[in-house]
């Protein structure tokens, strides 16, 4: 029974042994990745400085955004 | 929905309509048309006008298109359902208010000039104008001047609608506060109009609900402008042949008619208090709403069950 234990234990041993090693040498023979090479990048472009609130608020382009989200009546009745 | 805006009668002018397109767009020619030549008919400010040849013809019979015969007669008709408010034989009054020149006139310049001779008040009144229905010929006393401005603005409005519903599904004429509508929006069981505030004319007061008829507004904000220091206004109190002293700046009919709308807006806003009254109680069928000078938004008459108003 002892000696049915040891066998065991070398297999064990030996067959983790023997897989780290076969997974070190497929990846050891494994393709190199893209080396990084910053003239492949494209070029961010430059954001202007976001306004302030203020500036938001009196803008012609908030002007047009409350005109088109206010409701506005084609018929209007306001006398002659 | 389509929609044209022209200028006419010193008033914008708005076509609204929907339905084929080309129909439509066939309509929306027709009825601009018949509004343009309409105002060449019925203008007190050009010489050519048939109103002004009715006016030189005053004493005699003068015989009239069925377009003048009818508004005429309208008149006639509405002067007797205000009790007189409504009023077409002011006209010398509006002249010694400064209103001798069209408003788009009178905006240009910035005020109107003093009269060069104070227009005398007729005499006659304006029941006394004689209509022969057998050959549309109208005899008005000789010292009878007449302006059929407001009335004669609601009736091409809803002559307007008619005949531009002919090529369209629904359709709504605008003539300056003066509105007509026939049908409803797809989709739709009322017509959305906004209610003008006369201190504020760039905001609605509110937004009515309408069924198909007609709805006219009078306001003393709008045809107003200075003669010397006066401020002076469109609207004459017959009673007194001076522009109305008036508790509303605006008052808003519903009706049937244009016609009708027009005209009792007009004698709501000039009524006093008593004639308010009286006038609510000879016409309860009527929807008649009014704005104060702080605002506030009141009926003057019970308002319909159909009509629905959001502030």
């Amino acid at each position: 029974m002892k000696l049915w234990k040891n066998a065991i234990r070398i297999w064990f041993t030996l067959a983790s042994l023997l897989s780290f090693l076969v997974g070190w040498a497929v990846l050891a023979h494994a393709p190199k990745p893209n080396q990084f090479n910053s003239s492949d990048v494209p070029a961010m472009p430059r954001l202007d400085p976001v306004p302030s609130l203020d500036q938001v608020m009196s803008s012609q382009q908030s002007q047009s955004f409350m005109q088109r989200n206010q409701r506005v009546q084609v018929l209007r009745s306001g006398g002659s | 929905m389509q929609t044209e805006t022209f200028r006419a009668m010193n008033s914008d002018i708005v076509l609204v309509a929907e339905g084929e397109m080309s129909q439509v767009e066939a309509g929306l020619v027709a009825a601009q048309n018949f509004v343009d030549a309409s105002e060449k008919r019925f203008t007190r400010f050009s010489v050519q006008s048939e109103l002004s040849a009715l006016n030189r013809s005053a004493g005699t019979w003068f015989q009239a298109s069925p377009d003048l015969f009818q508004v005429v007669r309208e008149a006639v008709f509405y002067f007797h359902k205000t009790n007189g408010l409504f009023d077409p034989s002011i006209l010398p009054s509006l002249k010694n208010a400064g209103y001798v020149h069209s408003m788009d006139e009178i905006r240009r310049v910035g005020s109107a000039p003093q009269p060069d001779r104070h227009q005398l008040a007729s005499i006659s009144t304006f029941d006394s104008v004689e209509l022969n229905e057998t050959t549309s010929s109208i005899r008005m006393p000789a010292d009878l001047q007449i302006d059929l401005g407001g009335i004669a603005k609601g009736w091409i409005a809803e002559q307007a609608a008619h005949l531009l519903s002919q090529y369209a599904s629904a359709c709504a004429v605008n003539a300056g506060g003066d509105m007509f509508l026939v049908g409803y929006p797809h989709g739709q069981d009322s017509w959305e109009v906004g209610l003008e505030d006369p201190r504020n004319p760039q905001e609605d007061i509110s937004v009515l609900l309408l069924q198909e008829g007609a709805v006219a507004t009078s306001s003393v904000m709008k045809r107003a402008w200075k003669q010397g220091n006066l401020s002076r206004h469109h609207l004459i109190n017959p009673r007194i042949g001076e522009p109305a002293n008036t508790r509303w700046l605006s008052v808003t009919v519903l009706a049937p008619h244009a016609a009708t709308a027009e005209t009792f807006a007009k004698a709501f806003l000039i009524a006093d208090e008593d004639e308010t009254q009286l006038l609510g109680k000879q016409n309860p069928e009527l929807t008649v709403l009014a704005v104060d000078k702080d605002g506030n938004l009141v009926s003057l008459v019970t308002p319909k069950e159909l009509l629905h108003v959001s502030h």
